[in-house]
């Protein structure tokens, strides 16, 4: 219960700082990771629904031609999570046997969302999307990372229930 | 069921895939209100929760930009008087040739509309519109909200008409106005200065009202931009006006694909909700296009409520004539 408020309140102000600063924190910069991070920090229903509340809360505040991205954003994570057994950062994954998975797809589903995000912004001009899509990535990702490796810490500490198959 | 055997079940991929479920859906949801125009209620209460941590934010972080230079030498100063004298006469110029033109527009439309009814062989049925905007007068009490001495005549008076002090007060700081829920009036109507919108009602009592400027951090208002060219007005995006306090207001959510330059004319969308007459909010006085894929737009208001006497209050009201015609047609047994 503490995780899930204090995920909330993150989300929220997350949001804030967007709207409030919208000239240093580009649209989805704060809001995409955060939310990505949710997800794989809780790796159950509650942070897909968190996650989920807030992509949307900020696509409702601008609005954009749908919110494609949101939804691929999500069921980019719910395959992510449902499907990975392990949690560890530098565990080998049992499919494929890569290190480092634990950081590699939330780094993907954010390239992912963060990229269709842009696009939509950008009304698809492809000729605008860079610069817009760098801004936002020199932001989020740091973010994602910093989440990913609290996480990781957490677990080290014992701070964080992990599934045991 | 133990605790760890409740959270096995919380994670596991079919309540994940049903949380997934219920954002689609509510996600599709959204949508469909966006569609139907039904969206933007929703959006501006979630600027109105976010206002509060966005206020915070500002007031940290304290943003100052633009100040006037104090300093100059005075060579420099008399030069820049001349500047400012030529660009005065430059826009005078420019605003006879507009009116010039305007006026040889509005004579030709004119004779086009006399043309068109002598031609005419079909009358035209009149329109009879369901909702009409009235405008209430106010005399302003105070720039600053109930103060001391007006509390007190209003409580006395009140005692003679055996009505509570809750029903006579209002709190905050505003505009106050001496009509109030008699005449009327109700929170969130738009205050105006001729057509130029002054804020809108926060609070009433039964006999004042406490007025929110525009330029208040706690005002916002749907309006669209309006673009003047040599070929004439158009109109532009639509965004959120929002106060941001000394006396300026900002408006977001204007894409970067819309054209915003500086000198366009901010109008509302809408009165609280409802298409009417278009109101004039200020001019654009900054555009700067933000990282985030937004414009930052800044706006002055068109009116300094601090040295206005008197408004009016812009009260949606059903038209009489249509409720008249609707009861002379129901049948005799059935009329309401």
């Amino acid at each position: 219960m503490k995780t899930i408020a204090a995920w909330m309140l993150i989300l929220w102000f997350a949001l804030i700082f967007q709207v409030a600063r919208p000239d240093f924190f580009g649209s989805g910069s704060l809001a995409v990771p955060l939310s990505v991070g949710c997800v794989f920090w809780l790796r159950n229903g509650t942070g897909v629904l968190l996650a989920g509340a807030a992509l949307l809360i900020q696509w409702i505040l601008n609005t954009t031609f749908a919110p494609i991205d949101v939804v691929v954003t999500l069921l980019l994570a719910c395959v992510a999570i449902s499907r990975d057994r392990s949690r560890d950062l530098v565990s080998p994954s049992p499919l494929t046997g890569f290190r480092h998975t634990g950081l590699i797809q939330p780094t993907v589903v954010l390239c992912a969302g963060l990229l269709l995000h842009s696009l939509l912004i950008v009304d698809f001009q492809t000729e605008n999307l860079w610069p817009v899509l760098i801004s936002s990535l020199c932001i989020a990702v740091p973010v994602l990372v910093l989440t990913l490796f609290i996480a990781r810490t957490a677990d080290q500490f014992g701070l964080r229930r992990r599934r045991v198959w | 069921m133990t605790s760890h055997t409740r959270y096995m079940h919380r994670t596991s991929p079919k309540n994940i895939r049903l949380c997934a479920s219920v954002i689609l859906v509510l996600t599709f949801a959204a949508v469909i209100a966006d569609r139907t125009g039904t969206l933007t209620t929703v959006r501006m209460t979630l600027h109105n929760l976010l206002s509060p941590g966005r206020l915070m934010i500002l007031a940290i972080s304290s943003v100052e930009r633009g100040s006037p230079e104090s300093r100059r030498g005075g060579q420099s100063h008399v030069g820049a008087m001349s500047d400012d004298v030529t660009d005065l006469q430059n826009a005078l110029l420019e605003n006879e040739l507009q009116r010039r033109q305007l006026v040889i527009e509005n004579a030709r439309l004119r004779n086009e509309l006399r043309k068109s009814r002598e031609q005419s062989a079909v009358g035209a049925f009149a329109l009879v519109p369901l909702v009409n905007f009235l405008a209430v007068k106010a005399n302003i009490l105070s720039h600053s909200g109930l103060s001391g001495n007006v509390r007190e005549l209003i409580v006395d008076a009140g005692k003679t008409s055996r009505l509570k002090p809750s029903d006579l007060l209002v709190d905050g700081s505003g505009i106050l106005l001496d009509q109030g829920q008699q005449q009327g009036i109700d929170a969130g109507q738009r205050v105006v200065n001729g057509m130029a919108v002054v804020g809108r009602i926060t609070e009433t009592s039964q006999w004042v009202a406490l007025v929110q400027p525009v330029s208040h951090e706690e005002f916002s208002a749907a309006i669209q931009l309006v673009k003047n060219s040599l070929q004439g007005a158009a109109f532009g995006a639509e965004g959120l006006l929002v106060g941001i306090g000394n006396g300026r207001c900002r408006v977001s959510g204007i894409p970067y694909t819309e054209s915003v330059s500086v000198g366009d004319d901010v109008f509302s969308a809408d009165i609280n909700g409802i298409s009417g007459p278009r109101l004039y909010y200020g001019k654009v006085v900054r555009a700067e296009f933000s990282a985030g894929g937004e414009w930052d737009v800044h706006v002055e208001p068109a009116v300094d409520h601090r040295k206005l006497d008197q408004v009016a209050v812009v009260q949606p009201t059903v038209n009489r004539g249509r409720s008249r015609i609707s009861s002379e047609r129901t049948p005799s047994g059935d009329r309401r």
